[in-house]
């Protein structure tokens, strides 16, 4: 899914970097948004931050160098550093806020059911939320945007059986964790 | 491969359909837990929002004037490479070159002409 050819973007990168740039921004924008949106539940916050790294990817252009790494890597790189970067200066409590905005397009018979779907989301989301940074990194990255397991172990630095671990595992806590909390 | 093994390979795969908004295979083969696990890899898939068509409109149209500022700082510092260019064809260059051998050689005949006058 999100494997450009390196061959692509090196051939666009000394074509024109600025040309290739404005290309690589049309294929990439919508999932950086997605990741973002995954982490930051403010809609114009997620605008403020996904502009920032586009601003940033922008200014680092001419240092990006393909035999390094995918642009797919690289972009999430910036993206992950800057909530990150959020994160650090404003603090973590965004994080667990119920998401008011949230709109479903799943049509409930009855407003009680519809009550309990928002709670439920608002939980888990909760739960995400209490993970470590590493199992959250892992989540965030596949729920966003579907990457692979080799493509979220690029970007976090870890083998693809380490990622495939933390996300079983990760995926078995937060069922525990919600079953636990139905149960009280 | 055990079978707490094949379990998590079973789970990984289903969790790569769900993320990806695939159809999940028939669940009746599958366990309680992961069924529970699917349902909420379901869940999760669905919260990341796409951009609205205004905010992708704006943030290109912001980060094309920079693209276009920038372009125009390299232009004034390199020269217009479209006039560098016109400069390196032969036969622009074979027209200067010859004006020049003519003005020179109309110079020498001047010079030659007022000495024998």
């Amino acid at each position: 899914m999100f494997n450009i050819g390196k061959r692509k973007v090196e051939k666009q990168v000394s074509a024109d970097n600025r040309e290739a740039f404005a290309e690589l921004y049309e294929q990439f924008m919508p999932k950086v948004y997605r990741y973002v949106t995954f982490r930051i539940r403010n809609e114009h916050l997620a605008q403020d931050l996904t502009a920032a790294v586009f601003e940033k990817a922008f200014a680092k252009f001419d240092g990006f160098n393909p035999q390094k790494a995918s642009f797919s890597t690289w972009i999430f790189t910036i993206a992950r550093n800057t909530v990150i970067d959020h994160y650090r200066i404003y603090g973590k409590h965004e994080e667990v806020v119920p998401d008011v905005e949230a709109k479903t397009t799943v049509q409930f018979p009855s407003p009680e059911e519809e009550a309990i779907k928002a709670e439920n989301t608002r939980k888990l989301r909760q739960f995400v939320a209490q993970l470590n940074k590493r199992e959250q990194e892992a989540i965030v990255l596949k729920y966003s945007n579907g990457m692979s397991n080799r493509e979220i172990a690029q970007i976090l630095n870890l083998t693809e059986t380490n990622v495939g671990s933390i996300l079983c595992r990760t995926v078995a806590k937060l069922r525990k964790s919600f079953v636990e909390w139905q149960n009280e | 491969m055990n079978k707490k093994q094949q379990k998590d390979q079973q789970l990984l795969e289903n969790i790569d359909k769900a993320a990806a908004g695939e159809k999940l295979p028939e669940e009746s083969g599958l366990d309680k837990d992961t069924r529970a696990a699917l349902e909420m890899s379901r869940e999760m898939a669905s919260w990341p929002k796409s951009p609205s068509k205004e905010f992708k409109a704006q943030l290109k149209a912001d980060l094309t004037h920079r693209i276009v500022e920038q372009q125009k700082k390299d232009l004034a510092k390199r020269g217009d490479p479209e006039y560098r260019n016109f400069m390196r064809r032969p036969a622009w260059q074979f027209t200067i070159a010859g004006l020049g051998a003519l003005i020179i050689a109309a110079l020498i005949w001047l010079i030659v002409y007022l000495v024998n006058r």
